[in-house]
């Protein structure tokens, strides 16, 4: 077997990682000192990096470092999981082992229903060796009801209204579930662009297009306000990014060269998570326009130094 | 008003995209893409996955997002993508995109394919990486993926691949 993910692609991706993690990169944030002192012992993380090969228990060990699937999920949850999953190609979509060790959990915490915000790609699932011993698991799921309700966004700066998927509303929890990876249009894509998942073409269509400039990436200024805008419609109460295998080359889509840090990270905000994530392409939190923007609107601290930070290796 | 405003031009990006369509000496009914795609009888051991998926025109961004940006760019004409699947459940993609040209399907393989890769014979132009094959014929560019690095991976990958590129119909259609 000479499977893509773990070993092998660290080894075939070592310079590009190698480079990042050389760089000013997520993994170097974490050996740095926090210019506010140490955070006390018994405080929570803002955000948890677990390096590990196996990407199950990775999953459930950066749950169980932000306290625990019950800091989240209360017994009787209909919890609404918003995962990157609806591409194909391998680097392109969270692996489905990231996804089920969640689900698990959430099961575990005692969720009544877990909806599946967005559907994932045919033969998602079987991808994960875990596939088959988890059958019930997956069949419980319920996926997209495929209808959507507009939503008055009046913080919004370019977009004031959008419609979003009706199951987000009918949540009491709401989890993003993002891969860090390389973006055509806006170099990176990770918890605050997964949110366009949520929206019907129509709407995505006005993020590209709205100020009639041609071209599906013709004023990326206002791509990325309108995706920290849609940011504003519900906060997720968890995030998590798959920073394992992923492509950094023709993305979203792929397929393209692929880079791994074998990193699962987890964070309370996806500005948190983004500024952290994008360091693993090589790129700056302000680099990412939407970053900033939806730390603007108080989505989260893109200040790495200011977050009680922890990495651990499983 | 900004919307309606976006909804006209969106009118107008469809009706220009099936204008410039519609100038190709090839109406797109003459030539079903999905008569490109390998059938069982030719994979030993592989099936189709589902049915394949087909877009035309500006619907290729809801087949595959972002992604559909650069082969609009370049002049895209219609798209078929199917899954193939063995009997121990490993899966090959593969993606055939018809542009408008073969020099719109140059241009736009050699920007996926870059010039990296190794050379192989398919088609016209091929590359193949750790895991997928991008080759151009024609007007056609056309990918494949796998899941793996695997030697016989790679090899299905070629096959698929050749088989595709000789239903593509010899010579080059041009505009």
């Amino acid at each position: 077997m000479d499977p893509i993910t773990r070993r092998s692609f660290l080894k075939k991706a070592a310079c590009i990682t190698g480079g990042v993690l050389m760089s000013p990169g997520p993994l170097n944030v974490l050996a740095q000192p926090n210019p506010q002192g140490p955070p006390a012992a018994e405080m929570k993380p803002d955000l948890v990096a677990v390096k590990s090969k196996d990407l199950f228990v990775g999953t459930q060990k950066a749950i169980q470092e932000m306290g625990g699937i019950e800091a989240f999920v209360k017994r009787g949850d209909r919890v609404g999981l918003l995962v990157n999953s609806p591409f194909k190609n391998i680097g392109a979509s969270v692996h489905p082992d990231v996804t089920l060790a969640l689900i698990e959990q959430c099961l575990q915490g005692g969720a009544k229903e877990i909806r599946y915000l967005k559907d994932p790609y045919r033969g998602y699932w079987e991808r994960s060796s875990r596939s088959r011993e988890l059958a019930t698991v997956i069949k419980a799921l319920k996926y997209e009801s495929g209808d959507h309700v507009k939503v008055e966004i009046p913080d919004g700066v370019a977009l004031k209204d959008a419609k979003a998927a009706r199951d987000l509303f009918e949540c009491d929890v709401f989890i993003n579930i993002s891969i860090t990876k390389h973006h055509e249009g806006v170099h990176y894509s990770g918890a605050l662009k997964n949110m366009m998942g949520l929206c019907p073409f129509s709407t995505n269509s006005y993020f590209h297009w709205g100020t009639l400039k041609l071209g599906w990436y013709g004023d990326l200024d206002h791509l990325n306000q309108c995706i920290a805008d849609l940011n504003l419609v519900r906060k997720p109460d968890l995030c998590l990014s798959d920073a394992t295998t992923f492509i950094t080359e023709n993305g979203p889509y792929g397929p393209g060269k692929l880079a791994g840090a074998e990193t699962i990270v987890a964070a309370t905000n996806a500005v948190s998570l983004d500024a952290f994530c994008c360091r693993f392409l090589g790129l700056q939190p302000q680099d990412v326009l939407m970053i900033p923007k939806a730390s603007r609107h108080g989505l989260g601290n893109m200040n790495l130094g200011r977050l009680r930070v922890k990495s651990l290796s499983v | 008003m900004g919307r309606l405003v976006l909804c006209l031009l969106m009118s107008f990006l469809v009706t220009s995209f099936s204008a410039v369509c519609s100038e190709g000496d090839e109406p797109s009914s003459q030539e079903p893409l999905l008569g490109l795609l390998p059938s069982e009888a030719d994979l030993k051991g592989w099936k189709l996955d589902g049915e394949p998926q087909t877009a035309e025109g500006m619907a290729l961004f809801e087949l595959i997002n972002g992604g559909a940006e650069e082969y609009v760019k370049e002049g895209f004409r219609r798209a078929v993508m199917a899954t193939y699947i063995n009997g121990e459940g490993k899966r090959i993609n593969l993606e055939v995109y018809e542009m408008l040209s073969p020099e719109s399907a140059r241009r736009i393989h050699r920007k996926k394919a870059g010039d990296k890769g190794t050379k192989v014979p398919v088609g016209e132009e091929a590359a193949m990486e750790d895991y997928y094959l991008n080759f151009q014929k024609g007007s056609f560019q056309v990918t494949l993926s796998g899941y793996d690095t695997q030697k016989m991976t790679l090899e299905w990958l070629l096959q698929i691949g050749r088989l595709v590129a000789e239903r593509i119909s010899a010579p080059a259609r041009t505009q």
